[in-house]
């Protein structure tokens, strides 16, 4: 022992020589004994527990790395998890003085931390950001996702916006190029586009079949899942309105039908529904859509026939109804059971009508002044570029830059370009500039520590719209008043209110939550035949639509973890085993206890997306729990883990945790896994899509599958019994649960991981919402009031 | 006996066997039900038309009842889908059989929508409407008895008169000739001695045979010519293993017959099927079966006839969940029922609807076309009998 604290002295002696010098008296007098009594015999040169050495960590508390490992300690203290309980246990004094001493250093640290920050940040829109602009700023729907159009965007923990992971490389400024090309020329067409009608009716020509078979008709379109009847074009890519009369009828289970339009040459659906009447009542389904150019199948896409290419006969006999038409050949696929009701949800399509592409006049207006109407007029062709470019970089732009894009248009026309294309070009460029794709925080001749009043307006619009401030924040950001405490909450009630705010409701959900994350691996068919593309579309919904109903009824972040409530469609109904709802849209319902639902943290998307499409895996839901829950990144696995192997068939069944609990035992992974599994044990109780079940099926092994067993205890003690205690247990810790997740919406907000240099300011945030409980929109509006919002 | 006359004793003997057919158990063919056992009408006659691919024929009925020999039509059949055909002691088709053997069977009336299988006689042949015409077995004179264990010991031969007296052996058959009785024999009988045809000499008394017959002159008085004759074991198990070879080759070209006990859909695609396999074929055939059950097995759509549309394309191939046994089926069925899972389903997996069965290891045939059903006329006509 004496050899190894000689050792360690000499260490810190060495370390202290080659690192920023600290001469404070504290530390040698409270903190370094307190390591050496409690902390360095496990994380010393000899012993690195959790991969961690606190002997050798520097304390240049001016550099951001070493800050954030110094974070990490006071919390393991703080929390109780260091030093460990089997340890021997500091004084309440002893800890107070080391923990003060770090943060101290950690305060104090901040103002260099800042000052090593360049003068300005730049934050690339993510594509998602990209496609909401140019159609904020020109009406031009350019569709991100389309194969070819733009990279993926890198995720950090789920958020797709992080400043430092949006780099830039040819291909994107390629992409940009394209897509800027294409985004010009929907706006401002050589020709304008001509709007079509079209009408499709499956009862035409067939009075002649229907006399010789002695029917009354009228002919319909049976689409079976899986199958579609081409039925709609769209000649130019935009807003089209369709219109379709049909039947829709549950499968004999009672499962609805699905309606979309497929697109034959991307070979994926753009629109989907689920769609119930009558076939004797037939209704009209109204769907107002941005379509790419080319040609759509009316298409049930509820789960059933496979397309395997083998059975001849699929559907092709001439239907009427349900009771009259059948397969004409026992080849064919058996579509009705034998009590002669559809085995499958049926759609059946009478007509559709479609028109497109419609430009509505909100739309048009967004183009108003954006071109120049008189040929060869370069100072009117100044101005309309001066507007376009002050939209589309959100900031005022000078003369200087203006002089450069009108050089474009100069330069072309010489190059014997007619005045039009030649402006077109410099209005590519302006969408092709950094100054458009970039966000830009900061001047390079000022250091600021918070937005001007442009950035702000950028800030605000991007977090709650995703997309470029509006002529009401420009106004504002132009007088230099945004940034008022009165301005700016009337704005953020303004914003809030909005119908653009649903982009915020759908995006925040999925990034914090990772619902990316939902069907990346997809569900063994032969395990979970029942699971389908349009339950995994479900999944995601009911979460996005629990956040948006938690974010419109302003409820507390409480709702987040439990509730009497959730959001259902008729496909996550029978999904969760509970009673169909009454309309085929997503809709709230009231939730029993004996449903077992309840809060996010027991929907089907967020169990599944921590499963691997075969079986559960409760130490990735635990690490989920840690993550979005509290804000905490467990560390990584070590090395060379042996994975867990399936139970020999000659020894009993085993579960999951059983299996856990067994490798659990070595040392090196036991210190983690304590910490984490038991954050996901609690929800043993739902399988890996996230169905309720008492017993786990087991591959392999003897004997009965084995019960569940879903108690645990917490890190700090306290005991659960399933996942409803569990989420109850979260309740009792709501201000660190509300503090993780302001930090979560501060990451996705501001672009940026959190340091410890914003904990002060989220603690500060959580504070002001409590007693209002963490109502959403309240701890968004002391978000946004906070100096946080406006730091740069 | 009972204080009936001899005479009127003799008129109740005729008047019994025109009554058989109208008084015999009539049990109405059921799809999904198998008969029960010991059901149906002894039927037997010569072989003369069939129509092989529908599996259905015609038979000159022994004797003469009702003048039928000289004035009357063949007595027109129908293989019952679960029908076991058996030739030379082994398992066959309605083709394996020389037109003009002699055969015996067990016949239903048609099964309950399918009286038009066989269409009704003209008028004026109205009166020799038998209407037992669904067979649930048909067999060769050396299946008939072989199977029951009754054999022929030869007593006498006279090959100037063209005669063989024979006397039954063994164990008696219910049904068919049991006392000693005459023969036509000459020299177009085949001999099988070994394995090898041999000559009318090679036959003398107290040989145990078996043998198949044909017509003779005296069919009217149920006389009959032995068309064919094994003198001993050898020829006779040569003879059987020959047909067993062929009709295996048939079955794993055709694959195995059976029909839909039951269906469970998904209404997510897919479903559980269980299913009963006919009986009748050669035991190294559900043995393959059962050996591969773990590879899954390709299930087409039969029609009753057993034929299939395109078998090769239009089966679906399904994983087995349970092969179930049972002792002592009944007629028709081979005792095994097995419960498959497929992810698609077939529109005739329907109870009680034909079906044949492939195992993963056989090979993949397309069949001739005119054993396919390529059209729904063609499947309509193909209901219904259509011969000379």
């Amino acid at each position: 022992m004496k050899y190894r604290l000689a050792q360690l002295a000499l260490i810190l002696v060495v370390a202290s020589n080659v690192q920023a010098a600290d001469v404070s008296p504290a530390f040698d007098k409270t903190v370094q004994p307190f390591f050496q009594t409690y902390c360095l015999r496990c994380h010393n040169a000899q012993k690195q527990e959790g991969k961690f050495r606190l002997d050798t960590l520097s304390r240049d508390f001016a550099d951001q790395t070493v800050a954030q490992r110094w974070g990490e300690v006071i919390f393991r203290m703080n929390s109780g998890e260091m030093p460990p309980k089997k340890e021997p246990q500091p004084k309440p004094q002893e800890l107070g003085q080391a923990v003060d001493w770090i943060s101290t250093r950690i305060t104090e640290g901040e103002a260099a931390r800042m000052a090593r920050r360049g003068p300005v940040a730049h934050y690339r829109l993510s594509r998602e950001e990209y496609g909401h602009t140019v159609y904020d700023l020109l009406g031009v729907y350019f569709d991100v996702n389309l194969p070819g159009a733009f990279n993926e965007d890198p995720r950090w923990h789920g958020f797709d916006r992080i400043g430092s992971l949006l780099t830039l490389s040819p291909s994107h400024v390629d992409r940009y190029f394209r897509a800027a090309e294409t985004v010009l020329s929907r706006a401002f067409p050589d020709q304008p586009p001509k709007s079509q009608k079209g009408r499709r009716d499956a009862n035409t020509a067939q009075e002649k079949w229907l006399q010789e078979q002695g029917l009354a008709g009228p002919v319909r379109w049976p689409i079976w899942p899986g199958h579609g009847q081409h039925l709609v074009n769209a000649s130019a890519p935009g807003l089209y309105r369709i219109r379709i009369q049909l039947s829709a009828l549950p499968s004999f289970k009672g499962r609805l039908p699905h309606l979309a339009l497929w697109h034959h040459q991307l070979k994926r659906s753009v629109v989907g529904l689920d769609v119930s009447a009558p076939e004797d009542q037939p209704t009209v389904i109204e769907i107002e859509t941005f379509l790419p150019e080319g040609n759509f199948n009316v298409m049930n896409e509820s789960p059933g026939m496979l397309a395997d290419g083998q059975t001849p006969s699929v559907t092709q006999f001439p239907f009427v109804n349900t009771k009259a038409s059948r397969q004409n050949r026992p080849t064919g696929y058996r579509l009705f059971n034998d009590e002669g009701q559809s085995i499958f949800p049926l759609l059946i399509v009478d007509w559709v009508e479609y028109e497109g592409p419609i430009i509505p006049e909100a739309d048009q207006r967004k183009r108003e002044g954006l071109v120049p109407a008189k040929d060869g007029d370069l100072a009117e062709a100044r101005e309309c570029l001066r507007r376009f470019a002050m939209r589309a970089w959100r900031r005022p732009v000078t003369d200087a830059e203006l002089d450069r894009y009108l050089k474009i248009v100069e330069n072309e026309r010489a190059a014997g370009e007619p005045f039009q294309s030649a402006y077109r070009a410099a209005m590519v460029a302006v969408l092709t500039s950094k100054n458009f794709y970039y966000l830009e925080e900061g001047s390079p001749e000022q250091r600021r520590a918070t937005v001007n009043d442009w950035e702000l307006a950028s800030r605000l619009s991007y977090f709650l719209w995703s997309s470029l401030p509006d002529d009401e924040l420009f106004r504002l950001a132009q007088q230099g008043t945004l940034h008022r405490p009165e301005v700016l909450r009337a704005q953020l009630t303004r914003m809030l209110a909005d119908a653009k705010i649903s982009r915020f409701t759908e995006s925040f959900p999925r990034q914090w939550l990772q619902l990316h994350r939902v069907g990346a691996f997809p569900p063994d068919a032969s395990l979970y035949p029942d699971y389908d593309k349009w339950l995994e579309k479900s999944l995601v919904l009911e979460t996005t639509g629990y956040f948006g109903e938690v974010f419109s009824k302003n409820l507390p972040l409480r709702e987040f973890l439990v509730s009497d409530w959730t959001m259902m469609n008729p496909r996550l109904a029978m999904h969760y085993g509970l009673p169909r709802p009454a309309a085929s849209s997503l809709q709230r319902i009231a939730l029993r206890p004996e449903d077992h639902r309840g809060g996010l943290l027991t929907q089907a998307s967020i169990l599944s997306l921590t499963s691997d499409g075969t079986r559960h895996r409760p130490v990735h839901r635990g690490v989920w729990v840690s993550e979005a829950i509290f804000g905490r990144t467990p560390p990584p696995p070590p090395p060379n883990v042996e994975p867990l192997a399936p139970t020999p068939s000659n020894q009993p069944k085993a579960t999951i945790r059983m299996q856990l609990e067994a490798h659990a035992t070595h040392a090196t992974c036991a210190s983690c896994h304590q910490k984490i599994d038991p954050l996901g044990f609690a929800f043993d109780n739902f399988d890996a899509i996230g169905r309720w079940r008492t017993s786990e099926q087991v591959a392999g092994g003897n004997g009965d599958d084995p019960a569940v067993n879903a108690n645990g205890k917490l890190p700090d003690g306290r005991a659960y019994n399933g996942a409803d205690e569990f989420k109850h247990l979260l309740v009792q810790d709501m201000d660190r649960v509300a503090e993780a997740f302001i930090e979560q919406l501060a990451t996705y907000s501001l672009r940026r991981v959190m340091t410890i240099d914003d904990a002060p300011q989220i603690k500060a945030i959580a504070a002001k919402g409590k007693p209002d409980d963490y109502k959403l929109q309240t701890v968004i509006e002391n978000f946004v009031m906070s100096e946080l919002f406006q730091k740069r | 006996m009972f204080g009936i006359s001899q005479r009127s004793s003799a008129a109740f003997l005729v008047l019994l066997v025109f009554a058989v057919p109208l008084f015999a158990e009539d049990h109405v063919p059921r799809s999904g039900q198998f008969p029960p056992a010991g059901t149906g009408q002894y039927l037997a006659g010569e072989l003369v038309v069939i129509d092989p691919v529908n599996r259905r024929g015609g038979l000159r009925l022994d004797g003469n009842e009702g003048e039928r020999y000289h004035g009357g039509p063949l007595h027109y059949f129908a293989m019952l889908p679960y029908g076991m055909i058996s030739f030379n002691g082994a398992p066959a088709e309605l083709r394996d059989i020389p037109i003009g053997t002699h055969m015996q069977g067990y016949f239903y009336v048609p099964p309950v929508g399918e009286e038009a299988t066989i269409p009704p006689l003209p008028k004026d042949m109205e009166r020799y409407q038998l209407k037992h015409n669904h067979a649930v077995s048909l067999e060769d004179d050396f299946s008939f008895y072989q199977r029951r264990g009754q054999s022929w010991k030869i007593v006498s031969i006279d090959t100037n008169k063209g005669k063989i007296n024979v006397a039954p052996v063994g164990q008696m058959a219910k049904d068919g000739i049991s006392t000693p009785y005459t023969f036509d024999i000459d020299d177009l009988t085949k001999v099988w001695k070994g394995r090898t045809l041999v000559d009318l000499a090679d036959i003398s008394p107290q040989q145990v045979v078996q043998f198949n017959l044909g017509w003779s002159p005296g069919w009217r008085d149920k006389e009959f010519a032995v068309s064919e004759i094994w003198l001993d074991d050898e020829s006779r198990k040569f003879a059987t293993d020959l047909q067993r070879r062929r009709h295996v080759k048939y079955q794993k070209q055709r694959w195995l017959p059976g029909w839909i006990d039951s269906v469970e859909d998904n209404d997510f695609g897919g479903g559980t099927v269980t299913l009963t396999l006919f009986g009748g074929m050669d035991p190294s055939l559900y043995a393959e079966l059962k050996a591969t059950q773990e590879k899954g097995f390709g299930v087409a759509v039969a029609e009753k006839s057993l034929r299939t549309w395109f078998h090769r394309s239009d089966k679906k191939i399904g994983q087995v969940v349970e092969w179930k046994e049972t002792e002592n089926p009944p007629p028709g069925s081979s005792g095994i029922q097995v419960r498959m899972k497929f992810t698609e389903l077939l529109d005739g997996y329907r109870p009680g609807r034909a079906v044949r069965v492939k195992c993963h290891d056989w090979l993949f045939v397309t069949m001739p076309s005119e054993e396919r059903v390529k059209t729904i006329e063609e499947q309509k006509r193909s209901a219904v009998l259509s011969l000379p």
